[in-house]
């Protein structure tokens, strides 16, 4: 099995073409024979003679050893330089084709590389998928901000639980005072001595929180965000020690988080928060990470557990309170998922269309080429070869049609993030990435054996290629089929159409 | 008993017992065939390179252009592990074969 993949690998690697060889390997046999019969005293011309004989048909020796050794991927080859060749003889079908599969590659590829940006992409933190949001909520049906405080925080701190970390954050909007003493709004989020290390991003610069600026009356201190550094400091590389001034206040900067930190999202600088422990002020998001491969399940039940003792031991500020934990990308994308597979499902419907008319096109050109597949299954073709033939046509035209449509999803998606779409959760960048490729390469693959299948189908119907035959081009409108699979596809058109 | 009809399947099985013997050229295959079989066998050489190629798309030869002895150039076969494989099993299949075949006719007699 493996020497049979190796030698058709090597057959692949073959530079020169396989005639070459085979006629230089009969040649060298052709030269030995005649040597053999001179040394036992035939004349040159005898030799010749004979050597040529015994080796049989020299066309067919080359033709059976070719048939041997040529692969599917030269068959393949074959077929695709045929269907360029008769596709850029015309070129109106084939630009109208091509175009408009590039339309429907290009919508899909582009909402697709939105959702791959939105959901796929992992979200740039170590181990991001053991984080969760933490929220609460009143079982009562009281109504809560849902946010969290100091004192439940700190039960979840107990080791006992299948948590490595628990942090908090609270956000708020500030002026920053400029060197030149204009005003700039901003985002600030105290944070708790948990939060950093929860997140587990190195900083840019500087070293950061200690634990002294978290105990009561410790030092005041700032963590910039890589955008605000960038923007309000210059990328100032000596920015530490220097002063965040806001208009109520300032404190000295200890660092520059790192460039994808932004958490919660938006914030421009982050302050320590000195908070009591036993606080049931709630006041905070709440975030927390889980021990490494344990059930959502089991947590819930823990945190169950956890929420009834603080019921217990608080009756007032936690009584009938719940812990509600989120997945943290879902937090961060939110309505975004079902939106985007809603118009991830639309621009599906615009590829079908897309197919439907190029296949409608091919249908009507099958009609015309009738006398083509006719002679060719007269000359000993078969229907699966002619089948691989329509289908290579379509891969020709889904393939040109893929790589525009890549550069136009490519240009829409740029386009799309500059008036605004990058307001959006974790859509600052939209990468075309291998996942975007992979996908745009899935569409190609569905929209050649879309559009083939009714050719193909037609084929397959017994007794076409005869009436081809028959038909013999001076029928003008096609077959009673060709009209039939016509029909049909303006069936479906108007059914999608409708839909959308 | 001259020239005898090769039966189907067999010229692999021949290929692969010369190669065995050695690496060659497809003429040094065929001439060797003839002189080991004592001209009994003859390959129809037109068969024997399609059958050589076959058997490498297999991979139970292997080949490899050389340049020989005054600077001609020859594709050189060579017997693979699976072609030694594939050779022991058809071996004893064809001596089951002929034992069968001798059994039926000297039972006849």
């Amino acid at each position: 099995m493996i020497a049979r993949v190796l030698a058709t690998l090597r057959g692949l690697l073959r530079r020169r073409p396989i005639e070459d060889e085979i006629v230089e390997e009969l040649r060298d046999h052709i030269e030995r024979e005649i040597e053999a019969h001179r040394s036992r005293g035939v004349s040159a011309e005898e030799a010749r003679r004979l050597a040529l004989r015994d080796l049989g048909g020299l066309t067919q020796t080359i033709e059976s050893s070719r048939a041997v050794r040529a692969t599917w991927l030269d068959t393949v080859w074959h077929d695709a330089r045929y269907a360029v060749r008769t596709l850029s003889r015309t070129p109106a079908f084939t630009l109208a084709a091509v175009s408009t599969l590039a339309l429907g590659i290009g919508a899909t590829t582009a909402i697709f590389s939105v959702a791959n940006a939105a959901l796929l992409r992992p979200l740039p933190y170590p181990h991001a998928d053991e984080i969760r949001t933490l929220r609460t909520m009143f079982t009562d049906g009281r109504i809560t901000s849902g946010l969290v405080g100091p004192l439940e925080m700190t039960r979840l701190k107990d080791p006992s639980l299948p948590i490595t970390n628990v942090a908090m954050a609270g956000r708020g909007d500030f002026t920053l005072l400029r060197a030149d003493g204009t005003p700039v709004s901003i985002v600030v989020s105290g944070v708790d001595e948990g939060f950093f290390p929860l997140f587990d991003l190195p900083l840019a610069v500087g070293g950061g929180f200690t634990p002294e600026y978290f105990r009561q009356n410790g030092p005041n201190g700032a963590i910039l965000s890589y955008r605000l550094w960038r923007g309000a400091f210059g990328g100032d590389p000596h920015v530490v020690g220097k002063t965040l001034t806001l208009t109520n206040g300032g404190a000295p900067i200890l660092g520059v988080a790192a460039p994808e930190m932004d958490v919660p999202r938006g914030t421009d600088a982050w302050f320590n928060l000195q908070l009591d422990p036993q606080s049931t002020n709630h006041g905070f998001d709440g975030y927390l990470r889980l021990r490494p491969s344990t059930p959502d399940s089991v947590l819930s039940q823990r945190l169950a557990a956890v929420a009834a003792v603080l019921g217990h031991d608080f009756p007032g500020p936690e009584g009938n309170r719940a812990f509600l934990v989120e997945r943290f990308v879902d937090s961060i994308v939110g309505d975004l998922r079902p939106m985007l597979i809603i118009v991830l499902s639309a621009t599906a419907l615009i590829l079908v269309l897309a197919c439907v008319n190029v296949a409608n096109l091919l249908l009507a050109r099958a009609s015309r080429r009738s006398r083509e597949v006719a002679i060719r299954a007269a000359l000993g073709a078969s229907r699966g070869r002619i089948a691989a033939q329509l289908l290579t046509e379509s891969a020709v035209l889904a393939s040109a049609g893929m790589v525009l449509g890549v550069a136009l999803a490519y240009v829409a998606v740029r386009l799309l993030l500059r008036y605004g779409a990058s307001q959006l959760p974790r859509l600052e960048t939209v990468p075309f990435d291998t996942p975007v490729l992979l996908f745009a390469i899935a569409m190609l693959a569905v929209c050649a054996l879309g559009i083939a299948l009714a050719p193909v189908l037609q084929l397959a119907r017994r007794g076409v290629m005869e009436r081809w035959l028959h038909e013999r081009g001076r029928s003008v409108g096609g077959a009673r089929s060709t009209h039939r699979a016509l029909r049909t596809m303006i069936i479906v058109e108007v059914a999608v159409a409708v839909t959308m | 008993m001259n020239r005898t009809q090769l039966l189907q399947g067999t010229l692999d099985l021949l290929i692969l017992r010369i190669l065995e013997l050695g690496p060659n050229h497809g003429w040094g295959i065929s001439s060797r065939l003839q002189q080991i079989s004592q001209d009994g066998l003859r390959t129809s050489q037109g068969s024997l390179y399609p059958a050589l190629h076959r058997l490498e798309m297999r991979g139970e030869v292997r080949s490899e252009m050389t340049t020989s002895e005054n600077n001609r150039r020859a594709r050189v076969y060579a017997i693979t592990r699976a072609g030694r494989k594939r050779l022991n099993q058809e071996t004893e299949t064809w001596e089951a074969f002929a034992l069968s075949m001798r059994r039926v006719l000297e039972e006849g007699q």
